[in-house]
């Protein structure tokens, strides 16, 4: 009897947990630049690991190198601020920037949890920052295209991560996202299936899935 | 005579009430001018939502919108960030050149981003302008790409109206908007 009390609360947590987090499906931001989370108080929203949404100000509190550690949260000026670190949220909203908390072992969902910054959230498929990827980077008196341009990015889809590579980029995509049919059908529009138009394939994905 | 106090107090305030939802509901999108002043001016706000009386049913309102995307874009999974059966179209879409202010007869422009969103019901649509943006859709660079614009400050701190935005940003920005009531109300 009270394990089936367990199970029916577990079971309300996580569709109370699903329904926060997929308020914030389908959004990021399309640039393939390095995006960083400031230190500047700016509207945002953190999502805690029981879904309690705290809207007000939010701003990156501790980094190391330039990846964020944890954040500071606000309700409104004036009032104290909180400490949050990357187990204690599922996900943090700071200006536009989407960053989402994820355990070491997602199948598992255990482990020292860590924030990766999303290029694309999305319900089926998700585009991550690669924390050392390379950056395209421009030498004096040459010109460079895509300059400050993550060469590397983080496929989060069914509980796994994996990494996708500027350089075999169009083979790697199709065999991971290969159980969409539509998006396969669409890749051999080559104007579209490319690098750079990463977040708008992302999105496809997600839609047609 | 208290009876007649009472009910009488009680239908002035039905009135009151039913005038105030009669002011609330929009046909079409337009600027109004708020009290908001600042450095920039007096800030002056679009209404966010308007209401389209339509012939059909939530299932086929939900239909006809689809069609409309569809006729608009080779995929409209492109623009649809949330789609709920008969009930709501949420889409991303970017505007060029809507943003347009004219100084010293120099014309620039800029890019609007927003989310639209169709609210289906039987026999009515409600049309949600949310999220209104202005940057360049061509910008690589990952900061400062979009601005958020909750309003347009057409009027000077004086109350006098700004000659390089007044009938020009707003009326460009009410037109865009409208044109898509109208093809709604056509579909």
């Amino acid at each position: 009897m009270k394990r089936t009390y367990v199970s029916v609360l577990i079971l309300f947590l996580s569709i109370l947990v699903s329904s926060a987090q997929s308020k914030y499906y389908n959004s990021g931001d399309t640039s393939t630049k390095k995006k960083h989370v400031g230190a500047k108080w700016l509207k945002g929203t953190i999502v805690l690991l029981d879904g309690t949404e705290l809207k007000g100000d939010v701003r990156g509190s501790s980094y190391t190198g330039d990846d964020i550690r944890s954040f500071r949260y606000r309700p409104e000026k004036d009032v104290k601020s909180v400490y949050y670190k990357a187990k204690d949220c599922q996900l943090v909203i700071y200006d536009d920037l989407i960053v989402v908390s994820l355990p070491k072992n997602l199948k598992k969902n255990s482990g020292k949890r860590k924030f990766y910054v999303a290029l694309y959230y999305g319900e089926h498929m998700s585009v991550l920052q690669n924390p050392k990827a390379d950056i395209a980077s421009g030498e004096a008196g040459k010109i460079t295209f895509n300059n400050d341009q993550m060469l590397s990015y983080l496929i989060l889809k069914d509980n796994d991560i994996s990494k996708i590579t500027k350089l075999f980029f169009k083979k790697k995509m199709k065999k991971l996202l290969g159980d969409n049919k539509k998006f396969i059908e669409r890749s051999s529009d080559k104007k579209w299936f490319n690098y750079n138009n990463l977040y708008k394939l992302a999105h496809y994905y997600n839609q047609t899935k | 005579m208290r009876y007649s106090i009472f009910l009488s107090g009680l239908l002035l305030l039905l009135n009151f009430s039913v005038k105030a939802q009669v002011n609330a509901i929009k046909y079409r999108f337009e600027f109004e001018q708020t009290q908001e002043k600042t450095i920039a001016g007096i800030k002056s706000v679009m209404n966010s939502e308007v209401q389209i009386s339509t012939a059909y049913t939530a299932s086929e309102n939900f239909t006809k919108i689809y069609e409309l995307l569809a006729r608009k874009y080779e995929y409209p999974e492109d623009v649809i960030i949330e789609s709920i059966e008969d009930e709501k179209i949420v889409i991303r879409e970017i505007a060029s050149k809507l943003y347009t202010i004219v100084s010293l007869g120099y014309r620039s422009s800029f890019d609007m981003q927003y989310l639209l969103t169709f609210e289906i019901k039987d026999e009515l649509l409600v049309l949600r302008v949310s999220n209104l943006k202005q940057g360049n859709s061509l910008s690589t660079s990952a900061t400062n790409k979009w601005r958020n614009t909750d309003g347009l400050f057409l009027h000077k701190r004086s109350g006098k109206p700004k000659k390089s935005m007044k009938g020009i940003t707003d009326v460009r920005i009410e037109n865009h908007f409208n044109a898509i009531v109208e093809s709604l109300q056509q579909m």
